[in-house]
């Protein structure tokens, strides 16, 4: 006993050591807690006092405010640079004592550097900006009623990140720009392969260049093998030309940029089918989008299957929600219902709102006292879709589902509970009986009543819709 | 027992169940969790707040063996629809394709679930490699939340990508605990790995605290952990203390509702669990109504 004892005191002092560690992170979590509802804190006084100077400072104030902090943040970032004036008719106090803005020894001119990030303000005047051959100057900004700097400084000693010019992704023009990054992002390779690409875009100033693979790899800061594996993977895609020559690695981009390859389909359950047509009807170059002569037949085809689909699956829910007397509605939905049919055709454009339908004749279904027809189409003028409950939109998925089970003709998958429960779904009372068969049988004569009511209403109350649509 | 009086938590709040330890209880609290909300909401909805009475709950299953799923009576086996193509494309959810990757839960009312799939193990290497790897749960359940009053994630035993993945997404994280030495050792990694989550992807994460799961007082060991427990981690360890219970694992095995026939003790600790947590999740999200 006494051994015992001593067993689970070792243990529990073994415990207590490992705790201490856990206890301190806690005691770490609950301190980035309070650094949160700091931040939270600030951020709220910040937001705060935002609203209040919107409300308190009329635009004509507001304006010269925005102007001080873009005079300041100018004098503070950078230095008197001969040539440069105070501005002479705005009087910001603010900016008279800014501690970096003199005798910054740091900020020195140095000929032929790059100035980045430098920002002009039209109405400005520029009086000889130095260009020096063969920088760039991105985004200069400069600061209503200032006199501009006569040359760009640099510090010297930083390290300015060059940006060469003549980069075959700086010689396309906007447009083409585009056009290739949205190639690239709809390529299924893999993300570094696809980060390679836009790399060799932006070092590789010809289509086809000999490279050493080692000083790329430094010059991109990968590792060699990564870099090996991508342009490999490229090679494998047939986007890029790859091959080891005597002086060097030959890379030519020359498959990529010319080639009328499309971009693959992504061909899951998930893509819409409207996108899926799109994607295989049309063919993508470096110029954009460029639509296949004669794929408009099949895309239309294609089109009127799915909506047609969709308008049947909703009649189903009509019929098994009792809105259809089978026996009245056998020659279609009638005159009155013009309105409606025009709204079921709506809804089969899109997947979400086709659901959103089903979603909202269930609700009709279920609120309604007397007529649900008449209450769906009052719903559905002045009902907001988007906030149908979650609830209808579920049961309009298993609807939709009983309707493919139907369809299909797949009455032995199910189980007989779950059979059952179609049958009930269907709106016939569910016998209590184990035979399989029996059930079967029911839900077989209720779907072949329900097909013909379809079927009529198809044909009379759609057809010109999908004549309409189709010679459109 | 009367939860509807508090400070307003807003809906669609998302909690993950963490623990790198297996066996620690993650799917059982995930189950107990969303079981007990429905139950309230089916039998005692005026003791819920007004947001929480009618919206479904849902749970994420982000573990490859899928026993959450599984329990809810979702076979993932049969089914093709599961958290695989939210991983590979969050912005599915925001298509009303994406609706199919949800699922009723047969078995139990008011309560939805995105089932997992062995398959998924598969994925997690392609996962690690894509810069927005660990924000892809989080960009998914951005679009659905609103619908739902509590989204619970259910993680995987490891501090991999899928559990990276549900930290990044949530709102909250409770960590269950069983009263085993190996599981008290593991504790620190655990806050260690949260604290690094909540410094450097999510900001607004709070840690509710420890819950101890599965307790059996005839064991020794167990009282003597629970002691030292409570002592060290003070009010970081829920009050409520899970329990062990034999009903509620075989409700588990047999995909039933967890609370179907547990003793009315159980069911009142499983209330008193919820309201805890309720509780504390008032505490946390009211950090930020003392600056208002």
């Amino acid at each position: 006993m006494a051994k015992r004892k001593n067993d689970l005191e070792d243990i529990l002092s073994d415990i207590k050591k490992t705790t201490q560690v856990g206890v301190l992170i806690k005691e770490d979590i609950n301190e980035a807690d309070k650094q949160e509802a700091t931040r939270l804190k600030a951020e709220t006084m910040a937001l705060f006092q935002e609203k209040t100077k919107d409300t308190t400072v009329s635009p004509a104030s507001n304006q010269l405010g925005e102007e001080k902090v873009a005079l300041t943040k100018e004098t503070g970032g950078t230095e008197s640079v001969p040539g440069t004036n105070t501005a002479p008719n705005i009087t910001v106090p603010s900016t008279d004592n800014v501690p970096s803005t003199n005798n910054v020894p740091s900020t020195k001119s140095v000929p032929g550097t790059v100035s980045v990030g430098t920002v002009s303000v039209p109405g400005t005047v520029c009086v000889g900006t130095k260009s020096v051959p063969g920088t760039v100057s991105v985004g200069t900004v400069s600061v209503p009623g200032t006199d501009s700097v006569l040359s760009t400084k640099s510090v010297p000693g930083t390290k300015n990140a060059p940006i060469p010019c003549d980069t075959l992704i700086n010689k396309m023009s906007a447009a083409e720009r585009y056009s290739v990054l949205n190639r690239i992002t709809s390529l299924q390779i893999p993300a570094m392969s696809r980060c390679i690409l836009v790399l060799l875009l932006n070092t590789m100033c010809s289509e086809m260049e000999i490279l050493s693979i080692t000083s790329l790899s430094k010059q991109l800061s990968l590792r060699k093998q990564t870099l090996i594996d991508s342009l490999s993977s490229l090679r494998n895609a047939a986007l890029i030309g790859y091959q080891g020559i005597k002086a060097g690695t030959e890379i030519s981009l020359t498959p990529f940029l010319h080639g009328t390859n499309t971009v693959p389909p992504i061909v899951s359950m998930y893509v819409s089918s409207k996108d899926y047509i799109s994607s295989t009807t049309n063919k993508q170059t470096i110029h954009g989008t460029k639509s296949v002569p004669g794929s408009k037949t099949p895309q239309k085809t294609i089109e009127i299957r799915i909506r047609k689909e969709r308008a049947t699956k909703i009649i189903y829910t009509f019929a098994v929600k009792g809105f259809l007397n089978t026996g009245k509605h056998k020659n279609g939905m009638g005159q009155v219902n013009k309105l409606l049919i025009q709204h079921i055709w709506e809804a089969t454009e899109k997947e979400k709102t086709f659901m959103v339908f089903v979603g909202l004749v269930l609700y009709a279904k279920d609120k309604a006292k007397e007529s649900p027809f008449g209450y769906l189409k009052n719903i559905l003028l002045t009902m907001n879709r988007d906030s149908i409950e979650n609830q209808y939109l579920e049961e309009g998925k298993v609807i939709c589902s009983d309707y493919d089970l139907l369809n299909e003709n797949q009455l032995d998958e199910p189980s007989l509970k779950e059979l059952k429960e179609t049958l009930g779904r269907m709106g016939v009372s569910v016998p209590d009986t184990r035979e399989r068969k029996e059930v079967k049988d029911l839900v077989s004569l209720k779907w072949t009543q329900i097909k013909e009511v379809i079927e009529a209403i198809l044909a009379k109350d759609f057809e010109n819709y999908f004549s309409e649509f189709l010679a459109n | 027992m009367n939860i509807s009086n508090r400070g307003g938590v807003p809906v669609g709040k998302i909690i993950s169940v963490a623990n790198h330890k297996g066996g620690v209880g993650k799917t059982a609290i995930a189950l107990v969790i969303s079981n007990t909300l429905s139950w309230l909401q089916e039998n005692d909805p005026d003791s819920l707040p007004e947001e929480y009475r009618q919206k479904p709950i849902l749970i994420v299953d982000t573990d490859p063996q899928a026993n959450t799923t599984e329990a809810l009576g979702v076979d993932p086996a049969e089914i093709n629809a599961n958290i695989l193509e939210v991983y590979q494309d969050p912005r599915i959810m925001n298509t009303t394709k994406g609706i199919s990757v949800i699922l009723s839960s047969r078995k139990h009312k008011n309560i939805s679930v995105i089932p997992s799939s062995i398959r998924l193990e598969k994925l997690s290497g392609e996962i690690n490699s894509l810069i927005d790897g660990r924000n892809r749960l989080k960009l998914a359940l951005e679009h659905i939340k609103e619908a739902y009053s509590l989204i619970v994630i259910d993680t995987p035993p490891s501090l991999g990508v899928f559990t990276q993945n549900a930290v990044v997404a949530s709102d909250y994280v409770i960590i269950p605990l069983t009263l085993s030495k190996h599981a008290l050792m593991g504790v620190s990694n655990m806050l260690s790995f949260l604290l690094s989550a909540k410094q450097s992807q999510n900001g607004d994460l709070n840690v509710l605290g420890l819950l101890v799961n599965g307790f059996d007082k005839r064991y020794r060991l167990q009282v003597s952990l629970l002691d030292v427990v409570q002592k060290e981690y003070k009010d970081f360890v829920f009050k409520t203390i899970i329990p062990t219970s034999s009903r509620i694992v075989e409700n588990i095995a047999g995909r039933r509702n967890v609370l179907r026939n547990i003793s009315v003790d159980q069911k009142d600790v499983v209330i008193a669990f919820l309201q805890e947590m309720f509780d504390r999740m008032d505490q946390k999200s009211s950090i930020p109504l003392v600056i208002a």
